[in-house]
């Protein structure tokens, strides 16, 4: 049997247009990353050579990642399998490696169980713009800390007497925690809809708003009038630089210029390129599994790329960093990029408090229109991520586990209240998800399915697929790289790690930062990664409960992967 | 000629500018990333399978 006449379930979901396909692909892959982890990653990791570093990790691993990723998932929804363990074990003839996919499950769902906690600030602060409640006055730090995060004000007051509720009616409930529930309940709405009637739709409407949004920001920053000699287009001279793309080479002149390694800038352009294309967590996978069988991937994943680095290098990489600098000067923008979120929640409002827009005298006004756009995009950008980070999930449970996709989505949902409590109450937990899920894990899952693919499989095998159906032939010289260079790379990337990195974290002496653990964020750190351990297992369990039912059976007939490919 | 170039980059990071290479530089990723937008929605659009 061939992967061309196996027929895939009668009620396998399809993606309802070639369009939507792209917008929610894009969608998945335009997130905070590319408007506030981009911009933070230039400016601190080595700035003009982080952005060559940059284009060379796009070229080897990024692209070569994200077609692999679409030819793994596209066979793997025409043999009826929509998430990694199926996928992976139609690779190949070890029974083991559909455990080893559980990983593609549960990454993503670890991702979103933070990403959500973020996507719902954006939320509470785009709300809080448009009501006039952000005012990006002195007070914009403790307001966020405190009111926002806290639970000393805010938002919630305020809304209790709008609606003549009194003001303390939601006393010891903090915004956060308000717009968190929101958010939730918005992402499994949409969830519950399945593809064409949810996911498709909001990437439809969400992705030309996000745009739009995006582009009336960018033509402000860029027509801001000068602050002292200060122009944002000069704020662009930070990290568009290319004679210090020297530094890659000379770990010395790196040390001595940005104060760290030329391996530490490769690790964080190469970082970037993982999370801003979303390969590796298993995402695009599940998208790419409800093509058909005939359809491209090869332009359509192209597509997406290109979609994504517009909306990151064009239009991320044009907003904040130019807007503070004009304000703040290169002092103000090394300090608001050092961390991801003081740029976004803080400095971004008190940017726009001082911005004129339509006429206007700045002031909270401009908060108002401008924070209500940056937040709102914010938002748009965040959503159509995490849909896409939920549904390998979904599809899990629904494939594996025989659940509707209503029930899918109320078990996703329920894991994800579970698991953001200690997020959302202990500090250093989202830290550390965020580094074994968000980034190492990125690049352990990306390397198992190069390898799976383009050496286990077969390289030849493996270019065949990604070709099938292909609206346009990829440069042969791509072959060379998908079966070399990319998984060389990966795997001298996690050699690295495991010589340089590795002994400390692993013995809770360095947190992933390289900083000693204190008592606190030690304990923190034993917590979340025994839930990550824990959760990894119950995705085994139900893996092998799923292959106990028999649902893998349908692989056992493949003769074998030379004839599926 | 390596203390000349530190003491440049140093500079040029206290207050940056975009010199002839950063708009060399910028201009050749914008027009990369447009051009490859444009190729690939021209083609999603009007493209068709290859002979």
């Amino acid at each position: 049997m061939s992967t061309s006449d196996y027929a895939p379930p009668q009620d396998q979901e399809r993606w309802g247009s070639r369009l939507g396909l792209i917008l929610a692909m894009a969608g998945n892959a335009v997130g905070l990353g590319n408007f506030l982890r981009f911009p933070n990653q230039a400016v601190q990791n080595g700035q003009g050579a982080f952005m060559v570093a940059y284009f060379i990790s796009l070229l080897l691993l990024g692209i070569p990642l994200m077609w692999m990723e679409w030819g793994i998932g596209r066979r793997g929804g025409a043999l009826g399998f929509s998430t990694a363990p199926g996928m992976f074990q139609s690779l190949t003839k070890a029974r083991w490696i559909k455990y080893v996919g559980a990983l593609g499950v549960v990454m993503p769902l670890l991702i979103v169980i933070y990403y959500v906690y973020i996507e719902s600030w954006t939320l509470g602060y785009a709300v809080q713009s448009a009501t006039g409640v952000l005012t990006g006055g002195p007070e914009t730090a403790d307001h966020f800390v405190n009111d926002y995060l806290g639970s000393q004000g805010g938002f919630l007051p305020w809304l209790s007497e709008l609606f003549g509720l009194g003001r303390d009616a939601f006393q010891g409930t903090s915004d956060a925690y308000f717009f968190f529930i929101i958010t939730v309940s918005v992402n499994l709405w949409v969830l519950s809809r399945g593809l064409s009637k949810g996911i498709e739709i909001i990437a439809k409407i969400g992705m030309p708003v996000l745009l739009l949004a995006a582009v009336a920001l960018v033509a402000r920053v860029l027509t801001l009038p000068d602050m002292d000699g200060r122009t944002a287009l000069d704020g662009l001279g930070i990290y568009w630089d290319p004679s210090q793309w020297r530094a890659l080479i000379d770990n010395d002149l790196a040390n001595e210029w940005f104060g760290k390694g030329s391996s530490a800038i490769w690790l964080a352009a190469a970082g970037q390129i993982f999370f801003t294309l979303s390969v590796g967590s298993g995402a695009i996978n599940t998208y790419a599994s409800y093509l058909t069988r005939d359809d491209d991937i090869a332009l359509t994943g192209l597509a997406t790329v290109s979609t994504n680095e517009f909306c990151e290098v064009i239009l991320g990489g044009t907003l904040a960093i130019p807007a503070a600098f004009v304000f703040l000067g290169t002092e103000g923008v090394m300090e608001a990029s050092s961390g991801n979120m003081g740029l976004a929640f803080i400095t971004m409002p008190q940017v726009f408090a001082q911005t004129p827009i339509l006429g206007m005298e700045p002031g909270p006004a401009s908060v108002q229109v401008m924070g209500t756009l940056w937040f709102g995009l914010l938002f748009v950008a965040g959503i159509t991520s995490s849909l896409a980070l939920s549904q390998p999930t979904i599809a899990f449970m629904q494939d594996m586990m025989g659940l509707s996709r209503k029930k899918a989505a109320l078990a996703v949902g329920a894991i994800i209240l579970l698991f953001v409590q200690p997020v959302i109450l202990m500090g250093g937990v989202l830290d550390e998800i965020d580094y074994w899920a968000g980034t190492f894990g990125l690049v352990l899952f990306s390397t198992i399915e190069v390898v799976l693919f383009m050496w286990v499989f077969g390289s030849n095998k493996a270019w065949k697929e990604i070709h099938h159906g292909a609206d346009f032939r990829i440069p042969r010289l791509f072959k060379f790289i998908m079966t070399w260079v990319t998984p060389i790379a990966l795997l001298t990337m996690l050699g690295y790690w495991g010589y340089d990195q590795a002994m400390p974290i692993l013995n809770f002496e360095n947190d992933p930062n390289g900083k000693a653990y204190n008592d606190a964020s030690r304990n923190s750190a034993v917590l979340a990664r025994t839930l990550m351990l824990a959760l990894f297992g119950f995705f085994v369990l139900l893996t092998w409960v799923a292959a106990k039912r028999g649902r893998f059976k349908s692989l056992e007939s493949l003769p074998s992967t030379e004839e599926s490919a | 000629m390596i203390s000349l170039t530190l003491t440049l980059a140093l500079q040029a990071m206290r207050q940056p500018q975009m010199g002839t290479g950063g708009w060399a530089f910028m201009g050749l990723a914008w027009l990369g990333v447009l051009g490859l937008t444009v190729w690939c929605f021209s083609k999603v659009i009007w493209g068709g399978k290859p002979e």
